[in-house]
């Protein structure tokens, strides 16, 4: 049964269990956790590991993410180059999963998130519902561009020959640390500030 | 409103809409009125099953990480991949930082998810540890999001495209093992929410 209700309630993002909104830290009832921290900190948080993923993005994409040496010839691919060669030699189902995985998730990320931090700011017609759906979808597709590290990380313990073998590259550290910390950036955005805004636009109305 | 009343309410996790909670009949499912989320299951027996199924869950976790993942060969020579030993590589070959993070997404908090899921579940079924159990409880709600076993799975698959037509791939034991652990372990985190352990844990030490 839907409900419409006066006082601010927010659910405990740990337990589920529905609790007063403060407007400032709160400690859940059931769970005692301290699950909301101050709003403004929060804030400055989520910008901030979202700033360094954002960074992190451009050495996980210039520099190469798996080196092959073979013999004395040594060959360095980047994630792009990967894809590339991927499609070249007909794996197109793999090529479309790193594709997306790989540059696709990570920038639809850095926009969701860029987006609704600046929406707290500057009033957006986009409605409550839909800014919570966006955070939702972009908690849920996260972590799945860790596929390439892994996929470094599990070709180089296999291929570990005196002739041919797998290395990982430098951008493998930055494209791992740039997932983490959109990830960061995430948890900590403060969902309660979707919310804050709405109550601002129906005291306008 | 009371704090009493608060508990009869629950929030969408995807739109946040307040609804009030009904009782619900057997074993059925309530769905959010704007968006169709699920909010909250009735489990039959939550108790009994969430405790056997999360022992069966650590049993093929210990099958996944005890053997061979997959084993590949090129001119005679085998190399293995064991779900423990992923960081080794490369740690020798001086990448640290990915070496901890892949370690920890991959084996580590897997591992400790499903360890204190055990333990969970356990001390919920003896009716002891009421405290205990709220902090297992909220330290498996913070380890939840870094668990990345199922991508690891996919990444496997990807791993093994590339390296057709270059080596000889064979699957070992633990490829198994962790199909199977990646299905009970979504079950448990996805069919049985945190969200339903908490509520038993209400009913447990009330």
């Amino acid at each position: 049964m839907k409900l419409t209700v006066k006082s601010k309630l927010i659910a405990c993002p740990v337990c589920d269990a529905v609790n007063y909104d403060t407007g400032a830290e709160v400690v859940c009832r059931r769970c005692r956790h301290r699950v909301y921290h101050e709003q403004a900190k929060s804030y400055a948080r989520s910008w901030a590991f979202l700033i360094t993923a954002m960074i992190l993005y451009f050495p996980a994409n210039l520099y190469p993410i798996l080196i092959t040496r073979q013999l004395s010839h040594t060959q360095g691919n980047t994630i792009i180059g990967g894809i590339i060669s991927l499609w070249e030699h007909g794996s197109y189902p793999i090529a479309l999963i790193i594709l997306f995985a790989s540059v696709f998730v990570p920038i639809v990320k850095f926009i969701m998130l860029l987006y609704l931090l600046i929406a707290v700011k500057i009033d957006t017609k986009a409605s409550k519902v839909d800014k919570h759906k966006l955070f939702y979808i972009t908690e849920i597709i996260g972590p799945w561009s860790m596929v390439d590290v892994f996929v470094v990380a599990i070709l180089a313990t296999l291929v570990q020959y005196t002739y041919v073998s797998i290395i990982p590259g430098v951008a493998s550290t930055a494209f791992a640390l740039m997932v983490i910390f959109t990830m960061l950036a995430a948890h900590s955005f403060d969902t309660r500030m979707i919310l804050h805004n709405r109550s601002e636009e129906e005291k306008e109305a | 409103m009371k704090e009493i009343a608060l508990d009869k309410l629950i929030i969408c996790s995807e739109c946040h809409t307040v609804h009030r909670k009904i009782r619900l009949k057997d074993a059925k499912t309530a769905y959010c009125d704007e968006c169709e989320n699920v909010l909250y299951h009735r489990h039959d027996n939550l108790k009994e099953k969430a405790f056997a199924l999360s022992l069966a869950t650590l049993i093929t976790f210990l099958t996944a990480s005890s053997f061979a993942i997959v084993k590949i060969e090129i001119n005679g020579v085998w190399h293995a991949l064991t779900l423990p030993f992923v960081f080794v590589t490369l740690f020798k070959e001086e990448f640290f930082v990915v070496g901890l993070i892949v370690s920890f997404l991959i084996f580590v908090i897997p591992m400790l998810y499903i360890v204190m899921y055990v333990f969970v579940m356990a001390l919920m079924n003896l009716k002891t540890g009421r405290e205990t159990v709220r902090k297992l409880l909220v330290t498996l709600a913070m380890l939840r999001p870094w668990n990345m076993i199922e991508i690891f799975l996919i990444s496997i698959l990807v791993a093994l495209v590339k390296l057709i037509g270059y080596a000889q791939i064979e699957f070992g034991v633990s490829f198994w093992g962790l199909i199977a652990f990646i299905l009970l372990d979504i079950y448990l985190t996805k069919a049985i929410r945190l969200a339903d352990l908490w509520d038993l844990w209400d009913e447990t030490y009330r």
